[in-house]
C-alpha cells in the first residue's frame, strides 16, 4: 500500500510492509493540519513528505472508513477548491487523542530501533 | 464513545445502504476526477489522464469492498449468506436435513424428560419434614426373584406396633375412587394411607383436620378423604367450604385440602384412610410400600440397602409371604 521514493525520483516498485497502523498515523496527522477530502489526504501526505512517500491512492478510502468508523475522524460533505461536492474529513477529539498516544508510541520505538541499528562493536 | 461512533457507522451502513453506496461512488469518483484535472494541468491529454486517474487508484470494487468491511457492514451480509446457504443446503438435502432434525428432536426431548425425572428425584425434596431422614420398609429375601417385597398389611401392624427402629411406620397402596360431583362421576386416583401417614411424614393440612387415630380400625366406618391441594385448587375452586366442618352434617365424605406438590408420592387426588379390608384390598400393600421414620439417624450406603431386624413376631395370616428372619431397610428415593 505504500511506495517509498529514494533519492531524487527514484522509486522503489516494491512494496514495503509497513508496520501495521502507519497508514492510520500518517492520515490522522494529515487531517489534524485542517480538513481535507480524501484527495486532499493524499496531497497532503506527499507534500509534506517531499514525495518521498507515495500511497497506492485507493488504499486510502478502506483507512478512512476504518478511522471513521472508530471515530477518530468525521466527515461532512462540502464544496472543493474547484466547486464540486466532496467528503471532508477532520480529526475528532478521540482522534486528537489517539494520534498523540501513537506518534507518542512510534517515536519511542523508532529511537530504540536506531540505537539498536546504531550500536558499535565496541559498545556490546 | 469509540463504541457509540462504531455502533452509529455499523447502524448508518446498514440501514442506509444505498445512501452510503451513493455516497462512497460519489467520493471515488471525486477523487478520480480531481487527479485527472491535476493530470490535465499538467498537460497529459484528457483521455489520457482519466485512464491514469483509473490505473493508479487502483480496483475500485476491492476499494469499495474494503470500505465496507472497514465500516463494519459485511458482518450482517455475510452472516444473512451464509444463512441463506445453509437453507439452500438443507433443501437440496432431505434425507439428512430429516436425520439431522429427528437428532436434535430426539436429543432435546430426551435430554428434557431425564431432566424433569431428575429434577423431580433428585433436585426436589420430598414436601414433608425431614425428607432424607425416610426410610422404605420391605421384607427381604435373600437370593429369591423379588429380593424385597412389600409388606403384608398384617405384618405392617406388628412392625408398626412391636419395632424398636422407627419412631413411624406408615403404609400406602395406591388405588382409584369414583369423585361424584353435580351429578357427574369421574375416576379419580387416591392412596389408601394408614391413618398415621401424615404424622410420620410430618404434614400439616392447610383446612380442616388429617385422620384421628384409630379411624382405620373398622373397614367402611370412616370413609374421609385429604385432597391433595392441586385438586383442591384445581377441581375444587380452592374453596374453603369444602371442609366437612363448614357443611350441613349429613354430608357423607368430607374433603381437607393438603398442601403438598402434585409429585409427592405420585398422590393425584389426595389420599383416603387405609380401610383394613383384607378381602378387598389383598391384604398386603402389594401395590404400595411402607415408609418409616428412625428414631436415631441411621447410616446407609448408596446402592446398597443396610438391613437390619425391626424386631416383633409374624401374626401369622399373609400366607401370600415368605416373611425372612430380618426385614430391609433402605434408603427412601
Amino acid at each position: 500500500m505504500f511506495l517509498v521514493h529514494l533519492g531524487e525520483g527514484h522509486l522503489v516498485d516494491k512494496q514495503l510492509d509497513l508496520l501495521q497502523g502507519t497508514l492510520d498515523m500518517l492520515i490522522l496527522k494529515a487531517v489534524s493540519l485542517g480538513p481535507l477530502h480524501g484527495y486532499g489526504v493524499l496531497l497532503r501526505i506527499q507534500q509534506i513528505s517531499k514525495d518521498r512517500l507515495e500511497i497506492q491512492q485507493g488504499s486510502l478510502y478502506p483507512a478512512l472508513y476504518r478511522l471513521e468508523h472508530q471515530g477518530w475522524i468525521a466527515s461532512e460533505w462540502g464544496e472543493s477548491e474547484n466547486k464540486r461536492k466532496a467528503k471532508y474529513y477532520r480529526l475528532t477529539a478521540a482522534g486528537k487523542r489517539r494520534f498523540q498516544a501513537e506518534a507518542e508510541k512510534w517515536n519511542r520505538m523508532t529511537d530504540v530501533i536506531a540505537g539498536i541499528l546504531g550500536t558499535k562493536p565496541e559498545e556490546v | 464513545m469509540t463504541l457509540w461512533s462504531r455502533l452509529r457507522s455499523w447502524l448508518a451502513a446498514t440501514l442506509r445502504r444505498s445512501r452510503m453506496e451513493s455516497e462512497m461512488d460519489a467520493e471515488l469518483r471525486f477523487h478520480m476526477e480531481a487527479y485527472a484535472d491535476d493530470l490535465i494541468r499538467s498537460g497529459v491529454a484528457h483521455e489520457e489522464a482519466m485512464r491514469l486517474a483509473r490505473i493508479e487508484f487502483g480496483g475500485i470494487e476491492r476499494v469499495k469492498e474494503e470500505g465496507r468491511e472497514a465500516r463494519g457492514v459485511s458482518f450482517l451480509e455475510t452472516l444473512i449468506q451464509d444463512l441463506r446457504h445453509g437453507a439452500r443446503m438443507l433443501r437440496k438435502n432431505p434425507g439428512f436435513t430429516s436425520v439431522a432434525v429427528l437428532t436434535l428432536a430426539l436429543g432435546i426431548g430426551a435430554n428434557t424428560a431425564i431432566f424433569s425425572v431428575i429434577n423431580a428425584v433428585l433436585f426436589r425434596p420430598l414436601p414433608v419434614e425431614a425428607p432424607q431422614e425416610l426410610v422404605d420398609v420391605y421384607n427381604a429375601s435373600p437370593g429369591e426373584m423379588f429380593e424385597y417385597s412389600p409388606l403384608a398389611y398384617p405384618d405392617y401392624i406388628d412392625f408398626r406396633d412391636n419395632n424398636k427402629t422407627l419412631s413411624g411406620l406408615l403404609g400406602f397402596a395406591p388405588n382409584f375412587l369414583a369423585l361424584e360431583r353435580n351429578g357427574e362421576s369421574e375416576m379419580i386416583s387416591v392412596e389408601a394411607v394408614t391413618e398415621n401417614y401424615f404424622d410420620v411424614l410430618g404434614v400439616k393440612p392447610v383446612l380442616g383436620r388429617t385422620f384421628n387415630a384409630g379411624q382405620d380400625k373398622t373397614p367402611g366406618a370412616n370413609p374421609f378423604v385429604v385432597l391433595s391441594y392441586t385438586t383442591w385448587q384445581q377441581k375444587f375452586g380452592a374453596d374453603p367450604a369444602i371442609v366437612w366442618e363448614n357443611r350441613p352434617p349429613q354430608r357423607k365424605r368430607s374433603h381437607y385440602p393438603w398442601r403438598g406438590s402434585s409429585q409427592f408420592l405420585r398422590l393425584d387426588e389426595g389420599p383416603v384412610p387405609w380401610p383394613v379390608d383384607s378381602r378387598k384390598h389383598g391384604c398386603d400393600l402389594a401395590y404400595g410400600g411402607s415408609s418409616g421414620r428412625p428414631r436415631e439417624p441411621m447410616a446407609f450406603c448408596h446402592g446398597t440397602p443396610e438391613t437390619g431386624n425391626l424386631g416383633g413376631t409374624s401374626p401369622g395370616g399373609s400366607e401370600n409371604y415368605r416373611r425372612s428372619a430380618s426385614s430391609a431397610v433402605s434408603e427412601n428415593q
